[in-house]
Protein backbone atom coordinates (compact mmCIF):
# COMPACT_ATOMS: atom_id res chain seq x y z
CA UNK A 1 0.00 0.00 0.00
CA UNK A 2 3.03 2.06 0.35
CA UNK A 3 4.46 4.05 -2.73
CA UNK A 4 2.86 5.88 -5.44
CA UNK A 5 -1.03 5.69 -6.11
CA UNK A 6 -2.21 7.29 -9.57
CA UNK A 7 -5.61 9.60 -8.59
CA UNK A 8 -8.66 7.90 -8.34
CA UNK A 9 -7.58 5.21 -5.99
CA UNK A 10 -9.49 3.52 -3.05
CA UNK A 11 -6.95 1.70 -0.35
CA UNK A 12 -8.97 -0.64 2.48
CA UNK A 13 -6.75 -2.01 5.31
CA UNK A 14 -8.16 -3.30 8.39
CA UNK A 15 -7.57 -0.54 9.98
CA UNK A 16 -7.81 2.73 8.11
CA UNK A 17 -9.61 3.14 4.33
CA UNK A 18 -8.47 5.76 2.29
CA UNK A 19 -10.75 6.83 -0.90
CA UNK A 20 -9.92 9.49 -3.53
CA UNK A 21 -13.30 9.90 -5.76
CA UNK A 22 -13.92 12.45 -8.42
CA UNK A 23 -12.71 13.32 -12.17
CA UNK A 24 -12.55 16.66 -14.28
CA UNK A 25 -12.16 19.09 -11.64
CA UNK A 26 -10.68 17.75 -8.84
CA UNK A 27 -10.60 15.17 -6.45
CA UNK A 28 -11.99 14.73 -2.88
CA UNK A 29 -9.19 12.53 -0.85
CA UNK A 30 -11.44 10.94 2.31
CA UNK A 31 -9.01 9.27 5.33
CA UNK A 32 -10.95 6.71 7.89
CA UNK A 33 -9.15 5.72 10.48
CA UNK A 34 -10.68 4.22 13.20
CA UNK A 35 -13.75 6.72 12.57
CA UNK A 36 -11.21 9.91 12.91
CA UNK A 37 -12.11 10.76 9.65
CA UNK A 38 -10.25 13.32 7.49
CA UNK A 39 -11.75 14.71 4.15
CA UNK A 40 -9.81 17.54 1.84
CA UNK A 41 -10.51 18.29 -2.00
CA UNK A 42 -7.30 18.22 -4.43
CA UNK A 43 -7.89 20.40 -7.43
CA UNK A 44 -6.04 18.60 -10.57
CA UNK A 45 -6.59 16.70 -13.19
CA UNK A 46 -4.59 14.24 -12.89
CA UNK A 47 -2.02 13.10 -10.35
CA UNK A 48 -0.11 10.86 -8.32
CA UNK A 49 -0.16 10.79 -4.35
CA UNK A 50 2.41 8.85 -2.43
CA UNK A 51 1.61 7.04 0.84
CA UNK A 52 4.95 6.78 2.65
CA UNK A 53 6.14 6.20 6.22
CA UNK A 54 7.36 9.60 7.73
CA UNK A 55 9.16 10.74 10.57
CA UNK A 56 6.98 9.67 13.47
CA UNK A 57 6.77 13.08 15.16
CA UNK A 58 4.44 15.01 13.70
CA UNK A 59 1.32 13.66 15.51
CA UNK A 60 -0.63 14.75 17.89
CA UNK A 61 1.42 17.86 17.38
CA UNK A 62 4.75 18.84 16.13
CA UNK A 63 5.93 19.55 19.54
CA UNK A 64 9.42 18.09 19.39
CA UNK A 65 12.33 16.93 16.86
CA UNK A 66 13.54 13.62 19.27
CA UNK A 67 12.36 10.28 19.37
CA UNK A 68 12.89 8.63 22.66
CA UNK A 69 12.77 4.69 22.58
CA UNK A 70 12.50 3.25 25.81
CA UNK A 71 14.08 -0.02 26.15
CA UNK A 72 11.56 -2.61 28.12
CA UNK A 73 14.64 -4.50 29.50
CA UNK A 74 17.90 -2.80 29.95
CA UNK A 75 20.80 -3.57 27.81
CA UNK A 76 25.04 -3.92 29.76
CA UNK A 77 27.23 -3.48 26.98
CA UNK A 78 30.92 -4.76 27.38
CA UNK A 79 34.14 -1.90 27.62
CA UNK A 80 35.41 -1.37 23.99
CA UNK A 81 32.68 -3.31 22.17
CA UNK A 82 30.29 -2.88 19.48
CA UNK A 83 26.82 -5.14 19.08
CA UNK A 84 24.24 -4.70 16.96
CA UNK A 85 20.58 -5.12 17.94
CA UNK A 86 16.85 -4.54 16.84
CA UNK A 87 14.06 -1.74 18.41
CA UNK A 88 10.91 -1.04 17.34
CA UNK A 89 9.69 2.47 16.45
CA UNK A 90 5.79 4.18 15.83
CA UNK A 91 4.95 4.42 11.99
CA UNK A 92 3.41 7.41 11.23
CA UNK A 93 1.76 7.47 7.15
CA UNK A 94 2.12 10.16 5.35
CA UNK A 95 -0.24 11.15 2.50
CA UNK A 96 1.71 14.11 -0.03
CA UNK A 97 1.29 15.45 -3.58
CA UNK A 98 4.81 15.06 -5.13
CA UNK A 99 6.04 18.42 -6.14
CA UNK A 100 9.07 20.92 -7.38
CA UNK A 101 10.51 21.49 -3.96
CA UNK A 102 9.52 18.21 -2.15
CA UNK A 103 6.14 17.19 -1.39
CA UNK A 104 3.33 18.98 -0.32
CA UNK A 105 1.82 16.62 2.45
CA UNK A 106 -2.25 15.77 2.05
CA UNK A 107 -2.56 14.16 5.99
CA UNK A 108 -0.58 12.43 8.33
CA UNK A 109 -2.28 9.74 10.48
CA UNK A 110 -0.91 6.80 12.72
CA UNK A 111 -2.39 4.12 14.29
CA UNK A 112 0.01 4.01 17.27
CA UNK A 113 -1.15 5.96 19.92
CA UNK A 114 1.11 8.71 20.90
CA UNK A 115 2.73 9.73 24.13
CA UNK A 116 5.22 11.93 25.46
CA UNK A 117 8.29 12.19 27.92
CA UNK A 118 11.28 14.17 29.23
CA UNK A 119 14.51 13.31 28.74
CA UNK A 120 16.56 14.98 31.12
CA UNK A 121 15.34 17.51 33.63
CA UNK A 122 13.12 19.47 33.82
CA UNK A 123 15.41 23.26 33.23
CA UNK A 124 17.54 21.86 31.09
CA UNK A 125 15.85 18.29 29.64
CA UNK A 126 14.03 17.98 26.07
CA UNK A 127 10.67 16.66 25.32
CA UNK A 128 10.62 13.32 23.38
CA UNK A 129 8.29 11.26 21.34
CA UNK A 130 8.01 7.58 23.86
CA UNK A 131 7.71 4.61 22.20
CA UNK A 132 8.26 1.95 24.61
CA UNK A 133 10.32 -1.42 22.48
CA UNK A 134 11.38 -4.13 23.17
CA UNK A 135 15.22 -5.31 22.21
CA UNK A 136 15.07 -8.14 19.09
CA UNK A 137 18.41 -10.04 18.65
CA UNK A 138 16.74 -9.77 14.70
CA UNK A 139 14.61 -7.97 12.72
CA UNK A 140 11.31 -9.12 14.11
CA UNK A 141 7.84 -9.06 11.93
CA UNK A 142 5.84 -6.15 12.57
CA UNK A 143 2.80 -4.66 11.35
CA UNK A 144 4.17 -2.03 8.78
CA UNK A 145 1.28 0.50 9.44
CA UNK A 146 2.23 0.16 13.28
CA UNK A 147 5.74 -0.19 13.88
CA UNK A 148 8.76 0.14 12.37
CA UNK A 149 12.29 -1.42 12.92
CA UNK A 150 15.47 0.56 13.73
CA UNK A 151 18.76 -1.44 13.50
CA UNK A 152 20.96 0.18 16.15
CA UNK A 153 24.75 -0.11 16.00
CA UNK A 154 25.96 0.47 19.81
CA UNK A 155 29.57 0.98 20.10
CA UNK A 156 30.81 1.25 23.44
CA UNK A 157 33.82 3.29 23.26
CA UNK A 158 34.33 3.58 27.39
CA UNK A 159 36.14 1.46 29.57
CA UNK A 160 33.56 0.05 31.75
CA UNK A 161 30.31 -1.85 31.46
CA UNK A 162 27.95 0.96 30.32
CA UNK A 163 23.61 0.14 30.90
CA UNK A 164 21.60 1.61 28.28
CA UNK A 165 17.86 1.99 29.02
CA UNK A 166 16.64 4.96 26.71
CA UNK A 167 17.84 5.80 23.19
CA UNK A 168 16.82 9.32 22.12
CA UNK A 169 17.70 10.29 18.52
CA UNK A 170 16.70 13.26 16.17
CA UNK A 171 14.31 13.79 13.75
CA UNK A 172 16.95 15.79 11.60
CA UNK A 173 18.45 13.19 9.75
CA UNK A 174 15.90 9.99 10.04
CA UNK A 175 16.57 7.92 7.09
CA UNK A 176 12.82 5.32 6.41
CA UNK A 177 12.74 2.80 4.09
CA UNK A 178 10.27 0.72 3.41
CA UNK A 179 8.75 -2.36 1.08
CA UNK A 180 5.49 -4.98 1.74
CA UNK A 181 7.32 -6.57 5.15
CA UNK A 182 9.51 -3.83 6.55
CA UNK A 183 9.38 -0.27 7.83
CA UNK A 184 12.74 0.77 8.90
CA UNK A 185 16.16 2.47 9.48
CA UNK A 186 19.46 1.90 10.50
CA UNK A 187 21.14 4.05 13.21
CA UNK A 188 24.00 4.74 15.51
CA UNK A 189 25.29 5.18 18.78
CA UNK A 190 28.43 5.65 20.44
CA UNK A 191 28.64 5.44 23.84
CA UNK A 192 31.70 8.25 25.23
CA UNK A 193 30.95 7.43 28.87
CA UNK A 194 28.34 6.03 31.71
CA UNK A 195 26.10 9.44 30.59
CA UNK A 196 26.99 10.61 27.47
CA UNK A 197 26.27 9.15 24.02
CA UNK A 198 25.63 10.09 20.69
CA UNK A 199 23.31 8.75 18.21
CA UNK A 200 22.60 9.05 14.78
CA UNK A 201 21.42 7.82 11.49
CA UNK A 202 22.74 6.11 8.43
CA UNK A 203 21.08 6.51 5.13
CA UNK A 204 20.89 2.71 3.98
CA UNK A 205 17.85 0.78 4.01
CA UNK A 206 17.54 -2.64 6.46
CA UNK A 207 17.36 -5.20 3.15
CA UNK A 208 18.13 -4.64 -0.42
CA UNK A 209 15.09 -3.14 -2.40
CA UNK A 210 14.11 -1.01 0.18
CA UNK A 211 12.63 2.32 -1.05
CA UNK A 212 13.21 5.42 0.98
CA UNK A 213 10.21 7.39 2.42
CA UNK A 214 9.15 10.83 2.25
CA UNK A 215 11.64 13.48 4.89
CA UNK A 216 9.86 15.90 6.12
CA UNK A 217 12.28 17.24 8.55
CA UNK A 218 14.67 17.88 5.70
CA UNK A 219 18.07 18.85 4.54
CA UNK A 220 17.87 22.42 4.27
CA UNK A 221 17.24 22.61 8.27
CA UNK A 222 19.66 20.28 9.18
CA UNK A 223 22.37 22.49 8.47
CA UNK A 224 20.68 24.61 11.41
CA UNK A 225 19.78 21.67 13.76
CA UNK A 226 22.26 19.10 13.21
CA UNK A 227 21.25 15.80 12.38
CA UNK A 228 22.51 13.54 15.93
CA UNK A 229 21.31 13.57 19.27
CA UNK A 230 23.75 13.84 21.88
CA UNK A 231 22.38 12.18 24.84
CA UNK A 232 23.76 13.88 28.24
CA UNK A 233 20.98 13.18 30.24
CA UNK A 234 22.27 9.60 30.86
CA UNK A 235 21.35 6.42 28.93
CA UNK B 1 57.25 68.28 0.75
CA UNK B 2 53.65 68.16 0.43
CA UNK B 3 52.61 66.60 3.50
CA UNK B 4 54.42 69.58 5.58
CA UNK B 5 52.42 72.12 3.21
CA UNK B 6 49.90 74.35 5.89
CA UNK B 7 45.96 74.31 5.20
CA UNK B 8 45.68 76.63 7.96
CA UNK B 9 46.64 77.90 11.36
CA UNK B 10 49.09 75.21 12.45
CA UNK B 11 46.98 72.08 10.49
CA UNK B 12 48.98 70.78 7.82
CA UNK B 13 48.47 68.04 5.37
CA UNK B 14 49.82 65.51 7.31
CA UNK B 15 47.27 66.48 10.27
CA UNK B 16 44.38 66.24 7.69
CA UNK B 17 45.85 63.02 6.36
CA UNK B 18 46.53 61.18 10.33
CA UNK B 19 42.60 62.54 10.67
CA UNK B 20 41.19 60.99 8.40
CA UNK B 21 43.15 57.92 8.89
CA UNK B 22 41.73 57.92 12.49
CA UNK B 23 38.58 58.55 11.68
CA UNK B 24 38.56 55.67 9.18
CA UNK B 25 39.93 53.31 11.55
CA UNK B 26 37.54 54.17 14.50
CA UNK B 27 34.34 53.97 11.45
CA UNK B 28 36.07 50.32 10.37
CA UNK B 29 36.24 48.84 14.15
CA UNK B 30 33.18 50.45 14.85
CA UNK B 31 31.36 48.28 11.59
CA UNK B 32 33.06 45.32 12.53
CA UNK B 33 32.56 45.05 16.22
CA UNK B 34 28.89 46.46 15.64
CA UNK B 35 28.31 43.27 13.25
CA UNK B 36 30.04 40.87 15.73
CA UNK B 37 27.33 42.21 18.04
CA UNK B 38 24.58 40.96 15.40
CA UNK B 39 26.44 37.30 15.92
CA UNK B 40 26.46 37.35 19.51
CA UNK B 41 22.41 38.54 19.92
CA UNK B 42 21.83 36.16 17.32
CA UNK B 43 18.98 34.70 19.32
CA UNK B 44 17.39 38.42 19.43
CA UNK B 45 15.11 39.54 17.44
CA UNK B 46 16.13 41.53 14.14
CA UNK B 47 15.51 44.94 15.60
CA UNK B 48 16.57 44.65 19.06
CA UNK B 49 20.40 43.77 18.10
CA UNK B 50 20.38 46.39 14.91
CA UNK B 51 19.72 49.45 17.51
CA UNK B 52 22.26 48.01 19.78
CA UNK B 53 24.52 47.58 16.88
CA UNK B 54 23.36 51.28 15.72
CA UNK B 55 24.68 52.42 18.98
CA UNK B 56 28.08 51.17 18.91
CA UNK B 57 28.39 51.83 15.64
CA UNK B 58 27.68 55.51 15.92
CA UNK B 59 29.41 55.69 19.34
CA UNK B 60 32.76 54.84 17.54
CA UNK B 61 32.34 57.38 15.04
CA UNK B 62 31.55 60.38 17.90
CA UNK B 63 34.93 58.84 19.66
CA UNK B 64 36.88 59.26 16.35
CA UNK B 65 35.75 63.05 15.65
CA UNK B 66 36.24 63.60 19.36
CA UNK B 67 39.61 62.69 18.50
CA UNK B 68 40.36 64.60 15.36
CA UNK B 69 38.89 68.05 16.39
CA UNK B 70 42.08 68.81 18.47
CA UNK B 71 44.27 67.62 15.51
CA UNK B 72 42.45 70.08 12.93
CA UNK B 73 42.48 72.70 15.72
CA UNK B 74 38.58 73.22 16.21
CA UNK B 75 38.34 74.46 19.77
CA UNK B 76 36.65 72.37 21.54
CA UNK B 77 36.18 74.59 24.79
CA UNK B 78 33.02 76.67 23.88
CA UNK B 79 31.83 73.64 22.06
CA UNK B 80 31.84 72.02 25.41
CA UNK B 81 29.93 74.70 27.76
CA UNK B 82 27.55 74.63 25.07
CA UNK B 83 27.38 70.81 25.03
CA UNK B 84 27.89 70.50 28.81
CA UNK B 85 24.72 72.95 29.40
CA UNK B 86 22.69 70.76 26.76
CA UNK B 87 24.51 67.95 28.65
CA UNK B 88 22.59 68.95 31.50
CA UNK B 89 19.19 69.44 30.05
CA UNK B 90 19.10 66.40 27.85
CA UNK B 91 20.32 64.03 30.81
CA UNK B 92 17.35 65.28 33.04
CA UNK B 93 15.15 65.17 30.16
CA UNK B 94 16.61 61.82 29.07
CA UNK B 95 17.39 59.89 32.05
CA UNK B 96 14.40 57.08 31.75
CA UNK B 97 14.95 56.65 28.28
CA UNK B 98 18.90 55.69 29.23
CA UNK B 99 17.34 53.73 32.48
CA UNK B 100 15.24 51.88 30.00
CA UNK B 101 18.10 51.24 27.82
CA UNK B 102 20.58 49.98 29.90
CA UNK B 103 17.28 47.84 31.68
CA UNK B 104 16.85 46.39 27.60
CA UNK B 105 20.55 45.69 27.62
CA UNK B 106 20.75 43.88 30.65
CA UNK B 107 17.95 42.27 29.57
CA UNK B 108 19.52 41.12 26.23
CA UNK B 109 22.08 39.73 28.01
CA UNK B 110 19.94 38.01 31.31
CA UNK B 111 17.94 36.80 28.96
CA UNK B 112 15.06 36.23 32.01
CA UNK B 113 12.16 36.01 28.90
CA UNK B 114 12.08 35.17 25.41
CA UNK B 115 9.37 36.44 22.77
CA UNK B 116 6.43 33.76 22.85
CA UNK B 117 7.21 33.08 26.59
CA UNK B 118 4.13 33.19 29.09
CA UNK B 119 5.81 36.00 32.07
CA UNK B 120 3.92 37.25 34.98
CA UNK B 121 5.77 40.63 35.31
CA UNK B 122 5.69 42.53 38.99
CA UNK B 123 4.24 40.73 42.24
CA UNK B 124 0.63 40.84 43.05
CA UNK B 125 -1.83 41.90 40.48
CA UNK B 126 1.24 42.51 37.96
CA UNK B 127 1.04 42.00 34.25
CA UNK B 128 0.75 38.19 32.58
CA UNK B 129 0.23 37.12 29.18
CA UNK B 130 2.53 36.10 26.07
CA UNK B 131 5.48 38.09 25.51
CA UNK B 132 5.48 39.96 21.75
CA UNK B 133 8.79 41.52 21.86
CA UNK B 134 11.50 43.07 23.27
CA UNK B 135 12.84 46.02 22.19
CA UNK B 136 15.39 48.00 23.97
CA UNK B 137 13.61 50.67 25.62
CA UNK B 138 10.19 48.66 26.58
CA UNK B 139 8.99 45.16 26.48
CA UNK B 140 5.00 44.32 25.43
CA UNK B 141 3.12 41.67 26.13
CA UNK B 142 -0.62 40.32 25.39
CA UNK B 143 -2.60 39.97 28.22
CA UNK B 144 -4.94 36.87 27.66
CA UNK B 145 -7.71 38.99 27.21
CA UNK B 146 -6.05 40.49 24.16
CA UNK B 147 -4.84 43.64 25.96
CA UNK B 148 -1.60 45.07 24.72
CA UNK B 149 0.64 46.37 27.36
CA UNK B 150 3.93 48.02 27.15
CA UNK B 151 6.50 47.95 29.71
CA UNK B 152 9.33 49.86 30.45
CA UNK B 153 12.27 48.13 30.42
CA UNK B 154 13.28 49.79 33.68
CA UNK B 155 9.95 48.30 35.46
CA UNK B 156 11.06 44.34 33.64
CA UNK B 157 13.99 44.32 34.88
CA UNK B 158 13.66 45.53 38.42
CA UNK B 159 10.31 43.32 39.04
CA UNK B 160 10.41 40.49 39.79
CA UNK B 161 9.62 37.76 36.75
CA UNK B 162 7.90 34.34 36.85
CA UNK B 163 8.16 32.70 33.25
CA UNK B 164 5.97 29.70 33.01
CA UNK B 165 7.92 28.63 29.53
CA UNK B 166 11.50 28.90 30.64
CA UNK B 167 11.41 25.03 31.52
CA UNK B 168 10.53 22.53 29.15
CA UNK B 169 8.00 20.87 31.57
CA UNK B 170 5.48 21.89 33.91
CA UNK B 171 3.44 20.14 36.54
CA UNK B 172 0.17 20.82 37.74
CA UNK B 173 -2.19 19.64 40.16
CA UNK B 174 -6.24 18.65 40.92
CA UNK B 175 -7.72 17.04 44.37
CA UNK B 176 -10.25 14.83 43.56
CA UNK B 177 -12.73 13.95 46.46
CA UNK B 178 -14.54 11.02 46.01
CA UNK B 179 -17.52 9.68 48.90
CA UNK B 180 -16.41 8.01 51.48
CA UNK B 181 -18.76 4.96 50.10
CA UNK B 182 -16.44 4.67 47.19
CA UNK B 183 -13.15 2.71 46.59
CA UNK B 184 -10.63 4.61 46.49
CA UNK B 185 -8.20 2.48 44.87
CA UNK B 186 -10.66 1.81 41.90
CA UNK B 187 -10.35 5.54 41.59
CA UNK B 188 -6.78 6.15 41.27
CA UNK B 189 -6.79 3.21 38.85
CA UNK B 190 -9.32 5.11 36.64
CA UNK B 191 -7.19 8.18 36.91
CA UNK B 192 -4.26 6.63 36.28
CA UNK B 193 -5.00 4.82 32.84
CA UNK B 194 -6.89 8.65 32.03
CA UNK B 195 -3.53 9.89 32.64
CA UNK B 196 -1.62 7.43 30.64
CA UNK B 197 -4.32 7.44 27.50
CA UNK B 198 -3.70 11.25 27.31
CA UNK B 199 -0.48 11.95 24.57
CA UNK B 200 0.67 15.49 26.58
CA UNK B 201 0.80 13.75 29.96
CA UNK B 202 4.42 12.83 30.26
CA UNK B 203 5.43 9.80 31.13
CA UNK B 204 8.63 10.84 32.78
CA UNK B 205 8.65 12.35 35.46
CA UNK B 206 5.75 10.14 36.38
CA UNK B 207 2.26 11.17 37.60
CA UNK B 208 1.55 10.77 41.21
CA UNK B 209 -2.15 9.80 42.17
CA UNK B 210 -2.72 8.88 45.73
CA UNK B 211 -4.80 9.48 48.97
CA UNK B 212 -3.73 12.76 50.48
CA UNK B 213 -6.11 13.36 52.86
CA UNK B 214 -9.70 12.02 54.56
CA UNK B 215 -11.55 15.25 54.59
CA UNK B 216 -14.79 16.22 56.50
CA UNK B 217 -16.64 14.94 53.47
CA UNK B 218 -14.85 12.96 50.85
CA UNK B 219 -11.83 10.98 50.64
CA UNK B 220 -8.88 13.23 48.90
CA UNK B 221 -6.94 12.37 45.85
CA UNK B 222 -4.28 13.89 44.69
CA UNK B 223 -2.95 13.91 41.19
CA UNK B 224 -0.05 15.52 40.17
CA UNK B 225 0.68 15.66 36.13
CA UNK B 226 3.84 16.66 34.46
CA UNK B 227 3.07 17.96 30.76
CA UNK B 228 5.25 20.47 28.16
CA UNK B 229 5.17 23.37 29.51
CA UNK B 230 3.43 24.73 25.89
CA UNK B 231 0.40 22.29 26.41
CA UNK B 232 0.05 22.82 29.83
CA UNK B 233 -3.18 24.36 30.36
CA UNK B 234 -4.92 22.68 27.78
CA UNK B 235 -3.61 19.17 29.26
CA UNK B 236 -4.91 20.70 32.64
CA UNK B 237 -8.59 21.73 30.76
CA UNK B 238 -9.23 18.16 29.47
CA UNK B 239 -8.16 16.02 31.85
CA UNK B 240 -10.01 17.59 34.76
CA UNK B 241 -13.51 17.19 32.68
CA UNK B 242 -12.70 13.61 31.88
CA UNK B 243 -11.53 12.79 35.00
CA UNK B 244 -14.97 13.57 36.18
CA UNK B 245 -16.98 12.32 33.67
CA UNK B 246 -14.98 8.70 33.47
CA UNK B 247 -15.50 8.61 37.81
CA UNK B 248 -19.21 9.43 37.46
CA UNK B 249 -19.32 6.62 34.67
CA UNK B 250 -18.15 4.21 36.91
CA UNK B 251 -20.54 5.39 39.96
CA UNK B 252 -17.28 7.00 41.99
CA UNK B 253 -18.88 10.35 42.70
CA UNK B 254 -18.04 13.43 43.74
CA UNK B 255 -19.76 14.34 47.45
CA UNK B 256 -21.33 17.50 48.36
CA UNK B 257 -20.48 18.97 51.69
CA UNK B 258 -21.59 16.72 54.30
CA UNK B 259 -22.67 17.96 58.22
CA UNK B 260 -24.13 15.74 60.38
CA UNK B 261 -26.45 17.49 63.20
CA UNK B 262 -27.19 15.93 66.71
CA UNK B 263 -30.25 17.25 68.51
CA UNK B 264 -30.17 16.90 72.60
CA UNK B 265 -33.95 16.40 72.03
CA UNK B 266 -35.76 13.90 69.94
CA UNK B 267 -37.25 15.78 66.88
CA UNK B 268 -40.54 14.93 66.16
CA UNK B 269 -42.15 14.94 62.59
CA UNK B 270 -45.52 16.10 62.21
CA UNK B 271 -47.34 15.05 59.04
CA UNK B 272 -50.20 17.38 58.38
Amino acid sequence: MYGDHELPFHLQNGDFSIKTEGSGDGFTYTRDVKEDIVSKHILTDTGVVNISPIEPLNLPMELTNALLIELDTSVIIKPRSKRKLFLSFPVEVGVSLPSNKGQKIVDIFSLVKPKYTLYGDVSTGKICKHHKSQVYPEIPKKNIYHEGIIELSVKNNSLDWVEVHNVVFNAFGMKIYYDDEIVGMKARMLIKTEDISFTDFVDKPLKKGMKKGVELYIKEKQHLKGNRFIMEGGL
Amino acid sequence: MILERVLYGDVTVYDLLISLIILLAATVIGKAIALNTKRVFKDMSKDRYSTISKVIYYSFVIAGVLIILPRLEVNLSGLLVAGGLMAIVIGFASQSIVTNLISGIFLSIEKPLKVEDVVSIGSGEGTMGMVEDIRIISTTVRTFDGVYVRIPNEKVFTNSITNYMENVARRFEYVVGIRYSDDADEAVEIIKGLIEDHPLALVNPPPQIFVQSLGSSSVDITVRIWSPSTQWFRVRMELLWKIKKTLEENDIKVPFNQQEVWFLNDMKIKNK
